[in-house]
């Protein structure tokens, strides 16, 4: 029994329904999403009925059978890789897991068709397996969605392998009906259970992908802690040195004011009495209340001194119960030190100033970095500055933009007229 | 003649590799040195006695019969014996080192289905075995790192296991049947797949040793946080004494000025007394050269 067109029609669209679908969720869309969503489907749709046209007027077996690949798959990778922020061999992978997900559903259902000779049979197997990836599918959405930006290497070995199984057991079958050979079934099936434990591999190096960040990150903010304890206690020594100094002072002082007045010269003692106004106990600036903060900008400060970077600090911050601010003194401390990079590359002659503007209201903390910039910075099309460092974005604006991701603050980046910004309300 | 030494010395050689990659990826028992000898020793023994009962016809035509049992299985003990680890671990190495040698010995298989020249076989093999072997060597420094953490890694064993099953289906079971176009085609696919596998274990090695050294960075960082937030305590005590005091200034300069006014000596010099006391009590620890 040969299927008809109509039943070949309605299982490319039942596959398609459910591959797009798993496209979909492990599609990391461009910004404005919606506007490349609807993209992503209007094309999708286009190519599912340019198929179905296809078929209808050519026929399955004659021509649809051969040229699939150019007319579904093809503009399927097309389509992703322009509704994908990312680009390359990231987006390649979730391409490459429907290919597998699909091979394991069309391979199972031509197998019992193959022993159960009703065309009918395979479309029910093929939707339920199918469908039976879907959990997996949902697994792997969240973290791998979260490795298109945090991993850099690796993709390609990711990539290759969902490819290479599918293409291995697409062989065994053809062998299969050539050579009749039941060990090729098992042997197919060998192969794909081991594309399940080479994603089970993968989703657990995902896993620890993120456990190390995390890791990092407490690390880093544990670093800062310390130097900020470090910094406080500087600034404390220097502060205690000069409780010391007005100690031996203030002891002089009242040692004279009783001398005075137990010799009865109180025109003396009440000319002694004006010194007190004299005497204070210079403490060291503290730009805010948030020591954390507050270390952060004073090492800068001494940095940018060094550097001979004019650096001002306006600082009005109220208490922030809200607001982690260990983890915005690193994001700040991360956009300082790149402003403080950005002057030290400036030509020899040239202004190098740096301005810093933070305040709080409420549980909104709005901050401006502003730097002088010589040099033009790229930035890439979701307006994130790239490192001339090397391919992607430095690791202060990785941090910074993770730090946007988690606590959903909005974080633009500018450069104009020889200035480069860094706004941020979180 | 010399083609049947020829496949002697390549039948000999073979353990001998797969040796020389166990000994790169062992973790020895303590104390290294003595075991590290006696692994050497047996296994030098074990490939002696073989390659002499090589030499003799008889034992050539048993050789493909025996290997496992005068060869293989001797290996095995000797280096479960030898090993500090007798778990996933150690059937990791076994299994990695079949698997590679599997790969090359399918480069050697693939060109005498392709050609008729004896030596085409060894040469292939040889040729393989050499990136294999430089990749073990380079894998070995993050496995040998990554070996004590990996205490349930049955999912880095199955993989190697399942390739391993499969190299065995394509040159043994179905090879003959096949064209040499194809094996080739799968013999590439099963490489690069084991190669790919090889290497996410190795990124996930990577991240595994990262993350250790994190972990041990944030509990060092956590106590001297914490000796240091214990030093800082003091100093802030101190700063909020000199901030009051700073605030009792005016208090007193106030009285002071009443008081000497008024020609009331006597409490002008109890303030100073009281100011006196309350500067050495509550800055008595500050040192003027601290």
């Amino acid at each position: 029994m040969t299927p008809n067109l109509q039943f070949r029609i309605l299982e490319m669209i039942l596959t398609q329904i459910f591959l797009g679908g798993f496209v979909y969720l492990l599609t990391d869309f461009r910004a404005p999403q919606s506007r490349w969503k609807k993209i992503w489907l209007a094309i999708l749709l286009a190519t599912v009925f340019a198929n179905g046209v296809i078929i209808c007027v050519y026929g399955y077996e004659s021509l649809y059978s051969q040229i699939w690949p150019f007319t579904m798959t093809l503009p399927y990778v097309l389509n992703t890789l322009l509704v994908s922020k990312t680009r390359g061999f990231r987006t390649l992978f979730n391409i490459g897991t429907a290919l597998y997900v699909g091979a394991i559903a069309v391979l199972t259902a031509m197998l019992i068709q193959y022993f159960w000779p009703f065309y009918w049979v395979q479309l029910p197997i093929r939707v339920v397996a199918l469908a039976g990836s879907i959990p997996v599918i949902y697994r792997l959405r969240k973290p791998y969605l979260k490795m298109l930006t945090m991993m850099e290497s690796g993709w390609i070995a990711m990539c290759a392998i969902p490819f290479f199984i599918t293409v291995f057991s697409c062989i065994l079958i053809q062998q299969f009906i050539i050579l009749k050979d039941p060990l090729c079934i098992l042997f197919i099936y060998l192969m794909l259970a081991c594309g399940m434990c080479i994603y089970y591999m993968i989703y657990r190096f995902f896993i620890k992908v993120l456990e190390e960040q995390s890791a990092l990150h407490a690390e880093s903010i544990l670093r800062l802690q310390v130097a900020v304890s470090q910094d406080n206690l500087r600034i404390s020594k220097r502060n205690e040195k000069n409780i010391a100094a007005f100690r031996k002072q203030f002891m002089s002082w009242i040692d004279r004011m009783e001398k005075d007045i137990i010799d009865g010269d109180l025109p003396q003692a009440m000319d002694s009495l004006s010194d007190i106004e004299a005497m204070q106990i210079s403490h060291i600036s503290r730009y805010c209340r948030e020591p954390v903060l507050n270390a952060v900008f004073s090492v800068y400060e001494q940095q940018a001194g060094k550097d001979g970077t004019d650096l001002s600090i306006q600082a009005n911050l109220s208490s922030m119960p809200n607001i982690n601010t260990t983890e915005l003194a690193v994001v700040i401390s991360n956009a300082l030190s790149n402003a403080i990079e950005a002057c030290q590359a400036a030509p020899a002659g040239k202004p190098r100033i740096i301005s810093v503007l933070i305040k709080s209201q409420g549980d909104q903390v709005a901050a401006e970095i502003r730097n002088t910039c010589y040099a033009p910075v790229n930035f890439d099309k979701n307006g994130l500055p790239i490192s001339e460092k090397g391919e992607g974005h430095g690791i202060g604006t990785k941090s910074m933009t993770a730090f946007a991701q988690h606590t959903g603050a909005f974080m633009t980046f500018e450069e104009k007229d020889g200035w480069f910004t860094v706004r941020m309300l979180v | 003649m010399n083609d049947t030494l020829l496949i002697m010395a390549t039948k000999w050689f073979t353990p001998v590799f797969l040796a020389i990659c166990i000994y790169i990826l062992m973790d020895f028992a303590r104390p290294v040195r003595k075991w590290k000898a006696f692994w050497c020793l047996t296994g030098s023994f074990i490939m002696a006695v073989n390659g002499l009962l090589m030499l003799t016809a008889e034992f050539q035509q048993l050789y493909p019969r025996v290997w496992l049992f005068t060869v293989t299985l001797p290996f095995i003990a000797i280096t479960v014996t030898a090993s500090a680890n007798r778990d996933m671990r150690i059937v990791f190495i076994f299994v990695t080192v079949l698997l590679f040698r599997c790969l090359d010995a399918g480069c050697g298989i693939i060109a005498s289905l392709m050609s008729d020249i004896v030596w085409m076989d060894p040469v292939c093999r040889f040729a393989a075995g050499i990136p294999c072997m430089v990749l073990i060597i380079y894998y070995r420094e993050t496995y040998m790192s990554m070996i004590q953490f990996m205490k349930n890694g049955w999912v880095v064993c199955v993989l190697p296991v399942a390739f391993l099953c499969l190299m065995f289906f394509i040159f043994s079971a179905i090879s003959a049947k096949m064209t040499p176009a194809i094996v080739w085609l799968l013999y590439i696919l099963l490489a690069f797949l084991s190669f790919g596998v090889y290497y996410i274990i190795y990124l996930f090695f990577k991240k595994v040793l990262s993350e250790q050294l994190a972990r041990q960075n944030q509990h060092l960082l956590s106590l001297q946080a914490k000796a240091l937030r214990a030093q800082e305590a003091d100093y802030i005590e101190t700063e909020q004494q000199a901030t009051i005091l700073r605030h009792d200034l005016k208090h007193y300069e106030n009285l002071l000025k009443t008081y000497i006014a008024d020609g009331q000596n006597e409490e002008a010099l109890k303030i100073l007394e009281e100011a006196k006391e309350k500067l050495k009590n509550d800055f008595y620890d500050v040192e003027e050269d601290s």
